[in-house]
This record gives structure tokens, sequence and C-alpha cells, in this order.
């Protein structure tokens, strides 16, 4: 009798731990699923560029706000700087440091006092390499005559191929301008990736 | 039959529950141990004091996707007990912005190089509700959490990014 009690016991525990787990299982991973479906709503996108309209703002929603701790912590609202991020190239291929890549633009410098594109890793830190260079800026960029710049990124993705393992799986490319004003600006750069 | 539904029933409400304690909790949580960790590379690993980040490479691991192009300094403040006051000079000829963070990781203030009512700047940052003695020297900026972090960036032109 003891020992059938016992069994009822054991098995109604087992039951209600099996709830907690799988509950926990569900509510995490759809919560972490939820974070990065919620805030894509949020994101404007042009070609292969995509920023948040709400990032950093006290108006961000707390899906926004989750998905900010865990990729954007501390970024600086839009009143300050716009991000425009790049994690695939205009064919929506991932970025990935098997590829070369090249990035046409044309001068921002009508909209922003200053602005940047760097790339990151799929862990979002920098890529090492040899020349510890990690961006391109408008004080550091040339023009073409027709005011136009390409960028080649096989120096910033293929050197670091093998020496971080993370980056294998997908790279991302951020373009920061600051801003004078709260001004909205669509951003004219294209994306390509021959493998050269 | 009846008590599996019971179950079922009982894990997706659960789930639900854990489902928006994540979502709420994650910035709290996230933002605390990354403040934790800033903290403890000021001298004495005292809150409220101002840490100078080395130049951003690849070995930067604090805070993800750093800038290249600009200079850190960090100060983890708390202001439960007493306004914090902080007087920073500005410098020529480049940007350089002072931004406060609660720690739900809103932005809630930003103060750069051409918005500055003064240099140096001069911000008294208050806790919400806490009464504080206005010099009328200083900005009054209403902190919606007492613990939080000011990040202040320069950008720096020399070299590559």
């Amino acid at each position: 009798m003891k020992s059938g009690n016992r069994r009822k016991t054991i098995r109604r525990i087992s039951k209600y731990l099996l709830v907690v787990v799988v509950a926990l299982a569900l509510g995490v991973g759809s919560a972490l699923l939820g974070v990065g479906l919620v805030t894509e709503k949020d994101l404007i996108r042009n070609g292969a560029w995509y920023t948040g309209l709400t990032y950093g703002s006290e108006q961000a929603g707390m899906y926004t706000r989750a998905a900010v701790a865990i990729e954007w912590l501390f970024a600086l609202n839009r009143s300050e700087v716009i991000y425009y991020m790049a994690d695939t190239d205009d064919a929506g291929q991932l970025l990935r440091s098997s590829c070369d890549y090249r990035i046409e633009g044309s001068s921002l410098d009508a909209y922003a006092s200053w602005w940047s594109i760097t790339v990151y890793g799929a862990d979002n830190f920098l890529i090492p390499n040899e020349q510890n260079r990690y961006s391109y800026t408008n004080k550091n960029i040339e023009y073409d005559e027709d005011g136009k710049f390409t960028i080649f990124c096989p120096q910033l993705l293929k050197r670091a191929t093998g020496s971080l393992r993370v980056i294998k799986r997908k790279s991302l490319l951020l373009c920061a301008c600051i801003i004078p004003h709260h001004l909205f600006m669509r951003t004219s750069i294209l994306l390509n990736c021959p493998i050269l | 039959m009846k008590n599996w539904i019971k179950l079922i029933v009982i894990t997706l409400l659960l789930a639900a529950v854990i489902h928006v304690a994540t979502v709420a909790v994650l910035p709290y949580g996230i933002t605390l141990y990354t403040l934790l960790g800033m903290q403890h590379r000021t001298p004495g690993g005292q809150m409220n004091m101002i840490y100078q980040a080395p130049p951003t490479t690849a070995d930067s691991r604090d805070v993800v996707r750093p800038s290249p192009d600009l200079l850190y300094s960090i100060c983890v403040y708390e202001v439960s007990d007493k306004p914090l006051h902080i007087v920073a000079p500005i410098p020529d000829d480049t940007y350089w912005s002072m931004s406060f963070y609660a720690i739900n990781t809103d932005n809630f203030f930003v103060v750069n190089d051409r918005t500055a009512k003064s240099n140096p700047a001069d911000i008294l940052l208050v806790g919400e509700n806490m009464p504080y003695h206005d010099t009328g020297n200083s900005e009054v900026v209403i902190a919606p959490s007492n613990m939080g972090v000011i990040l202040f960036r320069i950008l720096v032109t020399d070299g590559y990014g």
C-alpha cells in the first residue's frame, strides 16, 4: 500500500516536473523567437539595408527593448544617430566570410555630419584583421568624379576566415550616421556580392 | 483523457507567463550584467566613477557592436542617495556626446557638441522624486531608474576606423 502511494506521488511529481520543463522550453523559446519576429515589424527597409524606428527610444515596446538588450545595447536613439544594417547582399543572401563584397554608394555628407560603415561578425563584435581596419567613414573614404564611392570588403572579411569561428555563419554591415537634425533619410548605398 | 487536457492547458498557461516574464526581464538582466562588468573596470569598482576605455578593436568585448571610430568613456551611475553632478569639457572640431541609459536600455537623454548649452557641459542627474538643490548653472536631467550608465563618445578621425 505504502509502495503504491509512493509510486503515485513520484508519478505526480514527474508529471508536474515535465509540465514545468516543457513550459520553460516553450516560454523561453517563444520569447526569443517573438523578440525577433515582433521587432521585425518595427523595421523599415531599403534594398539590403534596414533600420529600426524606436531602438533605444523611450517609445520602444518590451519586445524592442529585449532586442536592443541582445543586439543593440547602448545604441543611441534616432534623435542622435540613425543605424542602417545589412546582413544580406542585394540578392538576399546572408553575408558570409567566404564571399567578397563591394559596396557602392553616394556621399551622405549632405545629410550627415559624420557617417561610418563597419563590418561585424555574427557575434556582433569587430572582426580581427592584419591592418586593424574595421570601418570606412566620410573622413577617410575616396570619392570618384561623380561623387560616388566604392568599398571592396575582401580585406575585412576574408582575412578573418579561420581566425574567428563565428563569422563563418554570417556577418553584419552597419552604417551609422550622425545626423545634425531630426531627419529621416533613405540611403542610396548598394550592396553587391560578386565572388571576385 | 481529461487529465491530459488539463495538463496541456496548464503547460500552455505557464509557458505564456514565462514568455512574458522572459521578454520583460531580459533587458534589465542583460543591462545589469553589463553594468556590473563595466563597474569593475573603474578604480575600486565604484559607481559614479568614469572609466576611459581603450581604443576600440576586435578585442573590445564589453558591449556589442562597438564603433571603431569612437573613443568611449563610461560611467555607471547610481543616484538613489544623491544626485550626480557631471561637468565635461567638450572638444573642438569633432563629434562628442554624452548619452544616458536607464536600466531598461532606454537612451533617455543625449547631449552632443552642437546641442550642449555650455562648454564644459554641466548636467545634474537626479533620481525620480528625489529633492535636489538647483544651482541654476546645471541642466537637470531626471533619471527614470536609479542605476544606469552614461557613455561619453568622441569621434577620432586619425588613422583607420
